[in-house]
């Protein structure tokens, strides 16, 4: 009895204390409630108790830090209260940081952490609580990452960063790049980063802000051993000139640039982008382009591929982040050009045009084959999410051998046609791969025994070189290249000939590994390590094109079901060319091909009929738009003009269609103009000179004339010479003054489409916002040159919101109101184009120059509710004909766009009328040099 | 209609049967036009065989041809003719273009946007059904040879709306326009013009198909006839093919370094020799 009611209820305690944080903590403990000591239950309720005193959210703080913990040793929890109690005897706002962060330290059981965040939080403390919090929250997410060696090295910077005496500002700055900086730092490379980046701390606060800089430019690309070199360079810099090495660390002087490139080796996927799309549009003509790896592995599911590889789908190439496999920087550059070229073989001879149908005929016809079970036979409709090539790697016992066969074929089939395509891409890449096989090789063969396979037919090594490493194995190899090279020999191997070959090999490889697997001690099936990590993925381009597969398999089932087999694959391709959209008059071209017929129609000999392709078209749904048009409330109060729209499928306009709403533009103050032409003050410069020469200056002088307004004295001296030798002298001896006039007004409209605002791919400014600075650029120039000039922008939302934005009127002076206007330039809605157009023919039909010019600048296709595709393009482009009527002069310029879609660009603006600029941050140079030359 | 004497019209007659692969329709075109005497206009993007077909058409149809360079210093008295002094005479001297009417050739005015706008008014009366020239100077109404026929060349993939040509001017001309030929075709002429096998100068054709996929780019054109013909000379006079390619076709289409690292990428898929031994790390 006496002892019972000496023994203490902490939690009810608590709970009479504040009940919302006793609530809080039994639900915090929960199962956990058991196990807690009674001195560790004291321990919470006391403490949060004193804590709650001070400040509700402190103490909530303590609670939580505690219940964390509270596993942990006695000790632990000691340490944990002395903490606690010294930081909050400073103020609650400390000890709550106390009691958030020590926690992790805590529970990373590290002393020397421990030791480090103590003197760390109590140096900090002293510079100011400010800089607490946020290098603090760093500190978490690096130790919850479970990085002692960085979380050790950070808090030491931190130490030194924060005793040193500086300016409050510069402090400030610390404190927030700090943490940023630990916590962007590559892990597997942060440890030496940061300790570089104390080194530099140790000797100037200034140079380490500096290096930061520097890190976010490239210097993170840098080896350990050549950042230390780097860092050493700077610091030697320092000494006779701190600016000099500030300057150096940032990489802004060219001293520091170019030790940079001599010590960087690693190429990075930024640096090679834009060289590669460039590479690969010319190369296959089609929409695709690179990316990184990781793009695939954030938007979640399966990361199997997180230490690089390489493998495509429809529209692109994923290349890992970095290539730090060789010496030299150009040989790290050379590993990406290479894979994006072998894998451009991909794409280019079909690997992905891959039919199961026809594959399966072939094995049929080709004896030796293993007996695969009939897909058809079972009944199952497959998923479209499944693609031919999954599907027929699944007919095997061991699909993933399947897999890594076609993986061998399918890559040696791509290095036979490069080398008869491309004898250049060829001698220069393969070597690469065969070196890396070679090495692959050469690290042992239990548990990868095709290898030597793969190196033989996918790299193209020498026999000698393939089987110099192994003695058993050596008569499968030889046998398997020489049925892939006599299937080489026939015509043109397609994908489904690799194929074969899978059907043709499975067997005897999968008997001859069974021992070597045993041997190994090894039940399931390993795949293949490739060199670079390549491989091939049928399942991402499935994914990436699900629309047109699912309309490919309708229209085959709805032709099947009318006597018509022809391949999907070979709908699949039409549907792709036509942007999905299939006529009964492709449909008749495809069957004119034989070649394009199923065997199951070669046998029936069905004979076609036109209507049956009619019926089987009418009969797949497309799905119509259903989109309804929205009310332009909010612009109740703005001038309303109607336009005709023209409707492709009547073939004719349809009157007062479309209304256009001439909206005011709110003004907006900032400094974006002027910081533009502090930006571009280089650039400027050059417009300025540039178009100063194009500038008419009133008269022009023409030499060398043969009557004018005064003589030409180096022909007067020529003449008299000439008639004194009694040569026939020139009558060329006049200069005339002529009258030159540019007389040109030109009107600039924007497209503000809700896509303007997507981010510039690898910086965090908006498509916009580049555009935006390529108008400031834009009429700097014609301010210099004179033109007539207005700026307009266009959006809308349906055929009775499409919204005008007057930004500056021909008459109006480039003055504040419209710098003002050019700032307040926002992402919209939609791009109703021909309405746009249609209204800014009025506006320039006003105009008298002689020449007039419309200048469309957007980054995309005509879209908006019921204006799509060939409805929106047909417009767009009778708009743009009725201007050319008129006399106006049209030209389109397209940003932030797939190249490959150039060619629909120029069924829209006419080939010669427009330019496609694929990475807008060209724009603001490209601009003003297009008008020049159109204007030239 | 005054008969020509030879000894005028040497020197403006092609003896020798130029190489030129039709593309298409064109010469039957080009005949007719002639037939009826309707000036020619020859439109199409640089170096892709314009010149060369009226050298051709003016072998086949046997007469003369003067070629005039337009540029913007061109005068009509340029065209014309002008006096000359001479001695304490004056003494008129025709121009290409009074020549040209005079002897029933063939005037070629190449790139006629280049020239200035008043001097291609000259040309009005001679390319309707008038078909006279009229010379001020001598005030002469010099009425065309039958066999008069004039052509002009047009290249609209240079942009500039100033430069556009009036269309009085356009309205005069029958047109034909002018592409790179199909690869096959384009094969052949690389072949015969350059003095390369077919192998190679199928090679060339393909390359350039892919440099003309990145037109948009930045290059202002794709790469011409002209300038795989000239890869294919290099080559010809024992240049290695990749130095070669680069010389003629990526230095010459831009001075951009990033394109010319695609273009030189390019090549190398085609031209590059064996590949050097590289240094694992
Ligand atoms: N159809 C063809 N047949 C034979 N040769 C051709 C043909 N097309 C082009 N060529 C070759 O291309 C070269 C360039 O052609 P040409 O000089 O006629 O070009 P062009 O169109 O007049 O160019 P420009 O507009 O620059 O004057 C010629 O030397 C010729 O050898
Ligand atoms: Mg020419």
């Amino acid at each position: 009895m006496e002892l019972k009611s000496k023994r203490r209820d902490p939690l009810g305690e608590l709970d009479i204390f504040d009940p919302d944080t006793g609530s809080m903590v039994r639900r915090g403990l929960g199962a956990n409630r058991a196990n807690a000591s009674p001195e560790a239950l004291s321990v919470l309720a006391d403490e949060t108790i004193w804590a709650l005193g001070q400040e509700v959210s402190f103490g909530q703080a303590v609670a939580q830090g505690i219940l964390s913990i509270i596993q942990q040793s006695p000790t632990c929890l000691q340490t944990y209260r002395t903490g606690v109690r010294t930081a909050g005897a400073k103020g609650p706002t400390l000890g709550r940081l106390m009691a958030i962060h020590l926690v992790p330290v805590l529970t990373a059981d590290h002393t020397r952490i421990r030791h480090l965040f103590c003197k760390a939080f109590e140096v900090m403390e002293k510079a100011g609580a400010y800089t607490l919090t946020k290098p603090l929250e760093a500190l978490d997410r690096i130790l919850h990452g479970g990085d002692h060696r960085s979380a050790e090295i950070y808090l030491s910077l931190l130490c030194t960063a924060f005793s040193r005496e500086m300016p409050y500002n510069r402090r400030q700055q610390l404190a927030a790049l700090l943490p940023k900086a630990a916590f962007q730092y590559a892990p597997a490379k942060r440890p030496w980063q940061l300790s570089q980046l104390e080194r530099v701390m140790r000797v100037d606060d200034r140079l380490a802000l500096a290096l930061m800089t520097g890190m976010d430019k490239g210097l993170d690309l840098l080896s350990a051993l050549a950042l230390s070199r780097f860092v050493s360079q700077g610091l030697e810099r320092c000494e006779p000139d701190r600016q000099r090495a500030e300057k150096f660390f940032a990489l802004e002087s060219r001293s520091g640039r170019s030790v940079f490139d001599e010590l960087q080796v690693a190429a990075s996927f930024c640096q090679v982008q834009p060289q590669l799309n460039r590479y690969l549009q010319a190369r296959t003509g089609r929409k695709l382009t690179v990316r990184l790896v990781s793009a695939l592995s954030m938007r979640g599911g399966d990361t199997p591929f997180d230490s690089g590889g390489t493998f495509s789908d429809r529209k692109h190439i994923y290349l890992p982040n970095e290539v730090e496999r060789f010496e030299t920087k150009t040989d790290n550059v050379r590993v990406y050009k290479c894979l994006a070229r072998f894998e451009a073989g991909l794409h280019e001879f079909g690997t992905f045009r891959f039919d199961l149908e026809r594959a399966l005929e072939l094995c049929r016809e080709n004896q030796q084959c293993f007996l695969l079970p009939d897909p058809a036979q079972s009944g199952i409709q497959p998923s479209v999410a499944v693609s031919d090539l999954e599907r027929f790697f699944n007919l095997f016992p061991e699909p993933l051998l399947a897999e890594d066969l076609f993986l061998i074929f399918e890559h040696g089939r791509i290095r036979h046609l490069l080398e008869q395509s491309y004898p250049g891409l060829v001698s220069t890449c393969l070597p690469m791969f065969q070196q890396e096989a070679r090495m692959l090789l050469s690290k042992g063969l239990n548990r990868q025994a095709l290898i030597p396979i793969y190196a033989r037919i996918a790299c193209g090594l020498s026999p000698e070189d393939s089987e110099r490493e192994l003695s058993g194995e050596s008569r499968l190899v030889r046998k398997t290249a020489e049925l892939f090279d006599t299937a080489m020999q026939r015509r043109v191997p397609t994908a489904e000939t690799s194929g074969e070959l899978v059907a043709a090999s499975y067997a005897v490889v999968n008997t001859q590994l069974d021992p070597c697997r045993r041997a190994a001690g090894i039940r399931s099936y390993q795949p293949l390590q490739t060199p670079f990590l390549r491989r091939i993925r049928p399942d991402l381009h499935q994914i990436s094109g699900l629309r047109i597969e699912r309309l490919a398999r309708s229209i085959k089932m709805h032709l099947a079901d009318r006597g018509i087999h022809i391949y999907a694959s070979v709908l699949r391709d039409y549907l792709e060319s036509r942007r999905g959209e299939l006529g009964t008059r492709d449909i008749e071209k495809i069957l004119r091909d034989p070649k394009n017929y199923t065997n199951k129609a070669r046998t029936a000999r069905q004979p076609i009929c036109r209507d049956r392709v009619d019926v089987a078209l009418q009969a797949v749904a497309f799905g119509t738009d259903t989109e309804s048009e929205l009310p332009a409330a909010q612009h109740s109060n703005c001038p309303a003009f109607w336009y005709p729209e023209w409707d492709c499928r009547l073939g004719d306009y349809l009157s007062d269609h479309a209304r256009v709403l001439e909206c005011a533009v709110e003004g907006h103050a900032s400094k974006f103009y002027e910081s533009t032409l502090i930006r571009y003050a280089g650039l400027v410069q050059q417009i300025r000179s540039v178009f100063e020469l194009l500038k008419p200056q009133g008269l022009k002088w023409y030499r060398r004339w043969i009557e004018g307004d005064e003589f030409d004295y180096h022909q007067l001296l020529d003449f008299a010479l000439d008639r004194r030798a009694g040569r026939t002298p020139s009558e060329r001896l006049y200069i005339k003054r002529l009258k030159a006039l540019r007389d040109v007004a030109v009107l600039l409209l924007v497209d503000l489409s809700r896509s303007t605002a997507n981010a510039v791919a690898g910086s965090d400014t908006s498509v916009l916002n580049v555009e935006k600075e390529a108008i400031v650029l834009f009429s700097e120039a014609l301010q210099v040159v004179g033109d007539r000039y207005a700026i307009a922008g266009f959006s809308g939302a349906g055929r009775l919101g499409v919204e005008y934005f007057q930004i500056k009127d021909f008459s109006d002076p480039l003055d504040d109101d419209v710098r003002c206007r050019i700032n307040a330039m926002a992402p919209r809605r939609n791009t109703r184009m021909g309405a746009a157009i249609r209204h800014a023919a009025s506006r320039l039909s006003a105009e008298t120059c002689r020449v007039k010019l419309l200048i469309m600048l957007g980054d995309g296709f005509p879209n908006d509710l019921n204006y799509k595709k060939t409805y929106a393009v047909e417009d767009t482009r009778r708009a743009i004909a009725e201007l050319r009527a008129q006399g106006v002069h049209v030209h389109a310029i397209t940003v932030n766009m797939n190249p490959a879609n150039a060619s629909h660009l120029d069924e829209l603006f006419g080939d010669i009328h427009h330019n496609l600029i694929t990475d807008v941050t060209d724009l603001p140079d490209r601009l003003w040099r297009i008008y020049g030359a159109l204007t030239r | 209609m005054a008969e020509t004497s030879a000894a005028e019209t040497d020197g403006y007659r092609i003896d020798r049967e130029p190489f030129y692969l039709p593309a298409g329709d064109e010469l039957k075109l080009f005949q007719a036009a002639c037939d009826a005497r309707l000036p020619v206009m020859l439109k199409g993007p640089t170096g892709c065989g314009k010149t060369r077909f009226v050298e051709y058409m003016a072998y086949r149809l046997a007469r003369p041809l003067i070629t005039v360079s337009c540029h913007e210093d061109l005068f009509a008295s340029d065209l014309i003719g002008r006096y000359l002094l001479k001695g304490d005479e004056t003494v008129w001297v025709d121009g290409p273009l009074t020549r040209a009417v005079r002897l029933g050739a063939i005037c070629y005015l190449d790139e006629i946007v280049e020239a200035r706008k008043d001097t291609t008014v000259v040309i009005h009366p001679l390319t309707d059904h008038r078909r006279y020239l009229h010379i001020e100077r001598k005030g002469e109404m010099l009425r065309a040879h039958p066999d008069f026929l004039m052509v002009i060349s047009y290249n609209p993939g240079y942009q500039s709306v100033l430069k556009d040509l009036k269309q009085s001017t356009r309205q005069r001309f029958v047109s034909l326009e002018f592409g790179y030929p199909d690869p096959e075709k384009e094969t052949r002429i690389v072949a015969n013009e350059g003095g390369v096998d077919l192998q190679v100068a199928a090679r060339l054709v393909s390359l350039a198909g892919k440099i003309r996929r990145i037109r948009d780019q930045g290059l202002m054109e794709g790469a011409s006839t002209r300038l795989l013909i000239y890869a294919a000379k290099l080559v010809h006079h024992q240049t290695p093919q990749r130095e070669a390619c680069r010389t003629a076709i990526s230095l010459p289409l831009t001075d951009d370094r990033r394109l010319q690292e695609t273009l030189n990428d390019l090549i190398d898929d085609y031209f590059a020799g064996d590949g050097t031994e590289i240094k694992t790390a």
